[in-house]
């Protein structure tokens, strides 16, 4: 049965593969696709091919043994099948001859599975090899050689091991990296960031502050080389184009510094921090029309961003009804926008997260793409060129600059905070917003979390296994069993009073709760052990 | 976040790098104003810009450069600032000029290359009748092609000619960004179809738009547009709405819209303009059929963007009017990157543009191109350093070693010492540079004159593909040309005659008249023997074509061919000399005018050859600059620390090793490289801590960093890493990263 079952599926299989790994280098690369030559492509595609061949060589020299076809390919990176498979074999063959081999083989096989049994990837293929080598080189000695069932397998593996071989040092960078990191698997370490003392966000900045850069000098330099070029983008500016930075490390300075050099009373700035969580494309046309008509102006603009536009376009035409300005007659020679001013854009990360929407950015290259609007940009993001289609690359009419300062990145461009509480079960936030939610409710509730997480603890506890293992449902209390312990420690009277307070919790994310199979309630507080102490230490000391 | 800001108010705090957005002010405006302009060592690429207010200057409108001739100079002062502020000027000038030229002929070409599109189109809008359609809403697709950047310009024009030269009445152009909802696109439809009008006819209007009829109609009601269609002075027009982008159209809309329309057929005239980058099956498709029944109408095809692109590209380069023109590798460049990547025209426009900027702006040389017409004005302008700059041109060398290997010294020594013998042969270079460029056109348009008579048609390179090549010289003696030759031979005196009449009626430029005299008497000759001969077609003696036999030894097709031969009437010899004679006459002229720009003096000024500034502004590779700054940070800083001189730097050539000096991210950049697709952080940070810890475990060495400093630039280098775009945090394991890309890919 197995056998069949092999045979059917593996040619099916190339193919598929073949289509699975054009896609995943085409799927890779589709920013390289916009700039590398058909040249380039081509050269992808046959490094493709001639990996899926050597895949195909590989497997096709065990074309012997037909059902070892299937078996080889999966069995590959797993010992455990592989022992599977030399039992099976056994059995299959009802092997009755050559006895000592098979009772080698068998050992070892039956050694293997018991020993990764329940890991499904294996940690170290190597190393069982190497185990393999040596049971084999044991063997040798022991018998005469003339065994089948032996000789099978170990011509395999030589095959196998010479592949190997050409293929170390893994590579680390290209297509080769991608698929050797893939097909390795991943095996990391259990160790999680609770073993690190937690930083406070004060004391980070004070240490950063504190810790002096190195290559002060090469940074300035760098700068220097940059802030050369402003003539250049001015008068890149100046002729229709737009211009974009990108490089390592924050660009900021050099922006500003471009921008003071660009600055004239008729030159009108306005800057935009793409990074800012809350800059809303509103905020920018608004700030537009502020530079244009003055901050006091009392023009409706409407409070769709794109009939903004529409009107800030019709004012930088100059093609504005005179009706308009018929009611504010004395102030309407000076709010009209001068003819030969114009409007300079310095948007820093245009793939900030806040502005990346697609509506925000065809809306930004329409503001770009007008003749008297001009923008300079920076982007950080590896991918940020994927952004735009043609007709927004079209409209942006950008012309890059490679501006590497190696700048720090500002906090607020790349943030830490997120980082800094990772130990909290990468939720932001983590066990410290949990101390002060709790400063600032009242003692029943604090009373009630603090039930909850005693509770849980003990729990851990008794388990045995807990702290660094999984936070989960397995150590909750169930609801009814924390009502009737709330009532009993006088913090609640009623149910309604009890939701509220867990309302609370769970809005902040300190209480999770679900319904297990049976279908009743289970509360628990989505920390681990260690985060658990530490919020009941606060919640006692407090 | 509050403790942090209140942390911050420290040296390095800018509230406004906090700020979403906010005009800026310059923070020491009136000292900026007064610091002089620096000066420049380099005289290449780098430029710094005159000091001063910068311009009001469009793409669009370059006339504000004469209105105003006080007025911005953007241009550097050259040659380490030795150039005068008058030649600088100069310079920006003549830029000016060139590409102002330049665009306008670009400018209408693109015109021009719609025409006829819009001329049909205009003309199906001006004749249709919802009553010659069966009551159907009057439809025009038109099928624009993929290349959706130029999709905007196509339908302004298209508007504008509709509402503007023809009269037809008001046309609104639709895009999907108006489309949000129905409401909103009727209220766009109904302010542009009534707004148009002001501008039409002058005297009215303002009476037609402040009549109201009484009841007071919501602004998205069509009522409106019915109104203003009944009033007399619009009497007899059209409404044209065209729908730019249909597939990008919500579809709900569209059908909303187009039943409407419908619905208001009666009242309003509507005509229907649809927009289809993919093909109408498609279309046929995103619309439910019970609209579909509801339009009636024609489908237009827009001209080939290829042929539009080779239009402007051949204008641009061999074009006669043309001054500067792109260099071979660039253009090879430019057109390899039109054909894979279907860039719009406009890409190619703006590149095209890039290469007159940069020419103008970092080569000092580029002022020559002031002076073709006015050779005698550069003597002023040639300064000891042009003069040096032009014994610098690989160009010039190119000539002095050739001119050595002759063992010809006394030229070369002239050439090298006596300015004055340099003027001259810079003006004489000039000259040849232009009239090069005249022959070269002229050769590729006989060429492709020639090409078309050709039998076999296929693999036809188009011509502005022959120019780089033309440019490197290869097309001379390619099998491009010599197939040609051998056609020539074996044409028959009709298709001949034609050829030549075709070719002399192309030279009638004053550039080359050789050829023309040359051919005109062998024309004649021909003419005359097809008089004499009572055969209509005369065959040379090399068209002996031997394939209606079926004879195979070489033999007996010898035999044949001698018989043929012999059959030859003797008009038809006489003619077979006239046929060689052109033959040669033609290879003649191709060997001669298809040399490579290679051997010409000063090239480098007129044609602008460049790679590295297109590539690097064009087809930039953001990534990769990115992954080098990481995985190499020496490669940008410069620094000594961070190479790899020490003793790693033996063990292992391949890959530099990571440096406790590095920059954070740079050091965490590298052990992501090494790591598999899933990072465990607290492992991360142990490897991060061994390199640049002060090493309380052991061997790493002094200058290290305590644990917490340590711990802060982790988190930091960790950030940059995920801003970037890097990793992830991963929901498979506690504190875990994903890796999200791989380096080189």
């Amino acid at each position: 049965m197995a056998p069949e079952l092999n045979i059917t599926w593996v040619p099916n299989l190339r193919p598929s593969y073949l289509l699975l790994v054009l896609f995943y280098s085409l799927y890779l690369i589709p920013k390289q696709l916009r700039t590398c030559d058909i040249q380039q492509i081509k050269e992808i595609i046959y490094h493709v091919l001639v990996f899926t061949s050597y895949w195909r060589t590989k497997n096709n020299e065990d074309d012997g043994d037909p059902w070892n076809t299937g078996v080889v390919r999966n069995a590959d990176k797993s010992a455990r099948r592989k022992g599977a498979r030399i039992m099976l074999q056994k059995a299959m063959n009802g092997d009755l001859s050559d006895a000592d081999d098979d009772e080698g083989e068998d050992v070892l096989a039956s050694k293997i599975y018991s020993q990764l049994g329940l890991e499904e990837e294996l940690d170290d293929e190597e190393d069982v090899e190497d185990v393999e080598d040596v049971e084999d080189g044991l063997l040798d000695e022991e018998e005469d050689g003339n065994s089948q069932g032996g000789k099978n397998p170990r011509k395999k593996r030589t095959t196998k091991k010479k592949i190997q071989e050409k293929y170390e040092p893994p590579p680390l960078e290209g297509f080769e990296s991608y698929f050797e990191q893939h097909r390795r698997g991943t095996k990391t370490s259990n160790s999680t960031l609770a073993g690190l003392p937690q930083l406070d966000l004060g004391d980070y900045y004070r240490l950063l502050r504190e810790y002096p850069l190195p290559h002060e000098g090469e940074r300035a330099m760098l700068m220097d080389v940059h802030r050369e070029n402003f003539g250049q983008w001015a008068f890149e500016l100046s002729q229709g184009f737009n211009v974009m930075l990108y490089g390592y490390g924050s660009k900021r300075q050099l922006l500003m510094g471009f921008a003071a050099k660009i600055y004239t009373p008729k030159n009108h700035i306005v800057v935009v921090n793409g990074y800012v969580p809350a800059v809303t494309t509103r905020d920018i046309l608004n700030n537009i029309f502020a530079t244009i008509l003055g901050v006091e102006h009392r023009r409706k603009l409407g409070s769709n961003p794109n009939d903004m536009l529409d009107k800030l376009i019709e004012l930088l035409d100059g093609e504005e009804d005179d009706e308009d300005n018929d009611e504010d007659n004395d102030e309407g020679a000076s709010t009209r926008f001068p003819s030969d001013a114009r409007i300079t854009l310095i948007i820093h990360s245009l793939d900030g997260e806040s502005i990346r929407a697609e509506r925000h950015q065809s809306l930004l290259s329409r503001l770009a793409s007008h003749p008297r609007v001009s923008l300079v940009a920076s982007t950080d993001h590896i991918k940020a060129p994927l952004l735009w289609d043609s007709a927004k690359v079209s409209q942006f009419n950008f012309l890059w600059h490679d501006a590497t300062t190696f700048q720090p990145y500002s906090s607020a461009e790349a943030s830490v905070e997120e980082l800094l509480y990772m130990g909290g079960s990468g939720r932001a936030g983590g066990t410290k917003g949990v101390k002060y939610v709790l400063a600032s409710l009242p003692q029943n509730a604090k009373e009630l979390y603090r039930i909850l997480v005693s509770h849980q603890l003990q729990a851990m506890e008794e388990d045995g296994a807990g702290g660094a293992g999984e936070v989960g449902e397995m150590y909750g209390v169930e609801y009814k069993v924390l009502y009737q312990m709330g009532v009993e420690e006088f913090i609640c009277s009623n149910d309604m009073a009890f939701r509220t307070l867990l309302k609370e919790f769970q809005d902040h994310q300190m209480v999770t709760s679900k319904k297990d199979v049976q279908g009743t309630e289970v509360l628990w507080a989505p920390f681990r052990k260690e985060e658990l102490e530490s919020v009941l230490e606060d919640i006692m000391v407090a | 976040m509050s403790t942090a800001i209140q942390e911050n108010q420290g040296t390095d705090y800018d509230p406004q790098e906090h700020l979403g957005c906010y005009i800026f002010t310059p923070p020491n405006a009136s000292s900026e104003a007064q610091r002089p302009p620096k000066r420049r060592r380099t005289s290449t690429s780098k430029g710094v810009k005159q000091k001063g207010k910068a311009t009001a200057v469009t793409t669009t409108d370059n006339s504000l450069y004469e209105d105003d001739p006080e007025g911005e100079l953007l241009f550097p002062q050259l040659f380490g600032g030795k150039e005068s502020p008058a030649v600088a000027k100069r310079r920006w000038e003549s830029y000016n000029e060139l590409w102002e030229e330049q665009e306008k002929r670009t400018n209408e070409i693109l015109a021009s290359m719609n025409e006829k599109m819009l001329e049909e189109v205009s003309e199906f809008v001006k004749k249709a009748m919802p009553e010659s359609y069966d009551g159907k809403v009057p439809t025009a697709v038109i099928l624009v092609g993929p290349n959706i950047a130029s999709h905007g310009l196509l339908f302004n024009q298209l508007a504008t000619r509709i509402q503007v030269n023809e009269r037809i009445g008001p046309a609104v152009v639709l895009s999907s960004k108006d489309a949000t909802n129905l409401k909103g696109v009727l209220k766009k439809l109904i302010k542009d179809a009534t707004q148009e009008d002001q501008g039409l006819d002058d005297e009215e209007d303002t009476v037609v738009t402040k009549k109201t009829q009484g009841a007071k109609l919501l602004n998205y009601d069509l009522q409106i547009l019915q109104n203003w269609c009944q009033e007399p002075a619009h009497k007899g027009l059209k409404v044209t709405v065209a729908i730019q982008d249909t597939e990008a159209f919500d579809s709900n809309i569209l059908s909303d819209l187009v039943s409407l329309m419908s619905a208001y057929l009666n009242r309003i005239p509507f005509t229907l303009l649809l927009g289809v980058a993919t093909s109408i099956e498609i279309f046929h498709e995103k619309v439910p059929k019970s609209i579909i029944r509801l339009m009636r109408g024609e489908k237009f095809d827009v001209e080939r963007a290829e042929e539009c692109l080779a239009r402007i590209f051949n204008d641009a380069t061999i074009g006669a009017k043309s001054v500067l023109r792109l260099g071979p590798s660039l253009s090879d460049f430019l057109l390899r990157r039109q054909k894979n990547h279907t860039q719009s025209i406009q890409a190619f426009v703006a590149a095209l543009k890039y290469a007159y900027m940069s020419h103008f702006y970092a080569n000092p040389l580029s002022i020559f191109l002031a002076f073709v017409d006015d050779l005698d004005g550069l003597d002023e302008a040639l300064k000891p350093e042009y003069l040096e700059a032009v014994r610098n041109l690989p160009s010039f060398r190119r000539r002095v070693e050739s001119l050595l290997e002759e063992k010809n010294t006394k030229p070369v020594r002239l050439l090298l010492d006596d300015d004055a013998h340099l003027h001259d042969v810079i003006k004489a270079s000039i000259s040849l540079c232009r009239n090069y460029t005249k022959c070269l056109a002229q050769a590729l348009e006989v060429l492709e004159i020639a090409r078309s008579f050709m039998v076999n048609q296929n693999n036809k390179l188009p011509r502005h593909e022959l120019y780089p090549k033309a440019l490197l010289g290869e097309l001379n003696g390619s099998p491009v040309i010599r197939e040609l030759l051998l056609a020539m031979k074996k044409m028959n005196s009709t298709k001949l005659v034609a050829l030549i009449d075709r070719v002399i009626a192309t030279i009638t430029d004053e550039t080359d008249g050789s050829l023309q005299k040359a051919l005109v008497p062998l024309r004649e000759r021909i003419a005359a023997l097809i008089k004499d001969s009572q055969k209509k077609n005369l065959n040379s003696e090399f068209d002996l074509s031997v394939s209606d036999t079926l004879r195979a030894t070489v033999v007996s097709k010898r035999v044949q061919l001698s018989e043929k031969k012999s059959a030859l009437t003797k008009e038809e010899e006489e003619y077979s000399k006239c046929v060689k004679a052109v033959h040669d006459i033609i290879e003649q002229y191709f060997s001669e005018n298809m040399k490579g720009l290679e051997g010409l003096l000063l090239h480098e000024v007129f044609f602008y050859d460049l790679l590295s500034p297109h590539r690097d502004v064009f087809a930039p590779r953001s990534r990769y600059a990115i992954e080098r700054a990481l995985s190499r940070p020496q490669d940008y800083l410069g620094c000594a620390c961070c190479s790899d001189l020490s003793e790693y730097g033996n063990n292992n050539p391949s890959d530099n090793p990571i440096m406790p000096t590095m920059p954070a991210a740079s050091i965490l950049y590298k052990l992501y490289l090494e790591s598999g697709t899933l990072i465990n952080t607290f492992d991360l940070w142990s490897a991060f801590y061994s390199i640049v810890g002060d090493g309380e475990g052991g061997d790493a060495g002094e200058g290290g960093v305590d644990r917490a400093t340590g711990q802060v630039l982790f988190y930091r280098g960790l950030a940059e890493l995920r801003a970037l775009g890097f990793v992830r945090a991963s929901k498979k394991k506690t504190d875990h990263l994903a890796k999200l890309a791989w380096k080189g890919l």
